[in-house]
């Protein structure tokens, strides 16, 4: 049966609209965290000297070692709580608006502007960008859209990504 | 009933005997390399202080991080499919002396020396440490045992590592 009535949006839900919700600091890049992981994307493949080669990578465009894009700076932390994603004080609110707590990853996307090189320290910072609601075709669904920049010690933009959470 | 018959050791796998057979050089090991060795090592607990905290590792008697003497720095190098089993030229000899043996792990033996540190470099120098025959009870057994010595950039000795395979003439 379908649920007709839209939810609207609470306050206390539209209060975390441009709050930040997750912030973490990487461990600095080695050289061996950007061959490793050039290998497993490249496998069984040898990777591009780009990723690993020194000598090659100087002459470049890119004037030395680099990582692919993809790479992911903060794999294997100690402090495993960074992996949180940082939304359980939106649970509550969720609950009280009637919406479950079930998730749909609802995709995302990236944007890269600077490149990870060896020794960059790399901070992670989550925000919500938007929360809104839109009648599904059975039930209301709740969007979650969040945005993350992360920037290297230099404070250069390294990329933005944008995931949504579907709540319902 | 027991099998009497001979293995003969070939002369041309004998004449690896004390050789250097294969020398590899690893990566600069790194800070986070021995970070994720002792993760995957001490997981689901956090590792000690020692691998990942420098402050901490600082005030021990190592005087800084060391890895813990399990880490293998030849894990994940570049042309080196399987850091377990560096490539050398005795392995195709003893394929073709053992047609016909069925294998079995004869165990290995490690003894530490100088423990490893980020930024060193280390050498391994693959030999054969020894090679022989045994009438077992059922079977003749032939013992093989390979010699792995590391050494890091300043020369000093980090272990010295004996891998022995058993090739058994019949079905055990």
């Amino acid at each position: 049966m379908t649920q007709e009535k839209v939810i609207p949006i609470s306050d206390e839900l539209k209060a975390f609209i441009g709050r930040e919700c997750n912030r973490k600091v990487s461990a600095p890049v080695s050289l061996s965290d950007i061959r490793k992981w050039a290998i497993a994307a490249y496998w069984p493949e040898t990777p591009p000297r780009l990723f690993w080669d020194e000598e090659y990578a100087k002459k470049t465009r890119f004037g030395g070692i680099v990582a692919p894009e993809d790479f992911n700076p903060f794999s294997w932390p100690i402090d495993r709580s960074t992996y949180n994603m940082g939304d359980e004080p939106t649970h509550a609110p969720t609950k009280r608006m009637g919406i479950g707590l079930g998730m749909l990853n609802g995709g995302g996307g990236n944007e890269f502007l600077s490149r990870i090189r060896p020794g960059d320290v790399i901070t992670s910072v989550t925000k919500f960008d938007d929360i809104f609601c839109r009648q599904g075709s059975k039930w209301p669904m709740l969007f979650f859209v969040r945005k993350t920049t992360w920037t290297n010690q230099k404070g250069e933009v390294i990329k933005y990504n944008t995931h949504v959470a579907i709540k319902h | 009933m027991t099998l009497q018959q001979e293995i003969r050791v070939s002369d041309e796998l004998k004449t690896w005997l004390g050789k250097e057979a294969a020398r590899h050089t690893s990566p600069p090991v790194s800070e986070a390399d021995i970070r994720k060795c002792a993760i995957a090592v001490y997981w689901p607990e956090m590792p000690p202080r020692l691998y990942w905290d420098a402050d901490y590792a600082e005030k021990t008697r190592y005087g800084g991080i060391v890895a813990p003497e399990v880490f293998n720095p030849f894990a994940w190098s570049i042309g080196i499919v399987s850091g377990a089993f560096l490539p050398d030229p005795i392995s195709p000899i003893l394929q073709r002396a053992g047609k016909g043996l069925n294998w079995l792990n004869g165990g290995n033996r490690d003894e530490f020396h100088a423990p490893m540190r980020p930024g060193d470099v280390i050498t391994s120098v693959t030999s054969l440490d020894d090679v022989h025959t045994r009438q077992g009870g059922r079977f003749p057994m032939l013992f093989f045992t390979k010699k792995y010595v590391w050494t890091n950039h300043r020369g000093e000795l980090v272990k010295v590592s004996r891998q022995t395979s058993i090739g058994v003439l019949g079905t055990p």
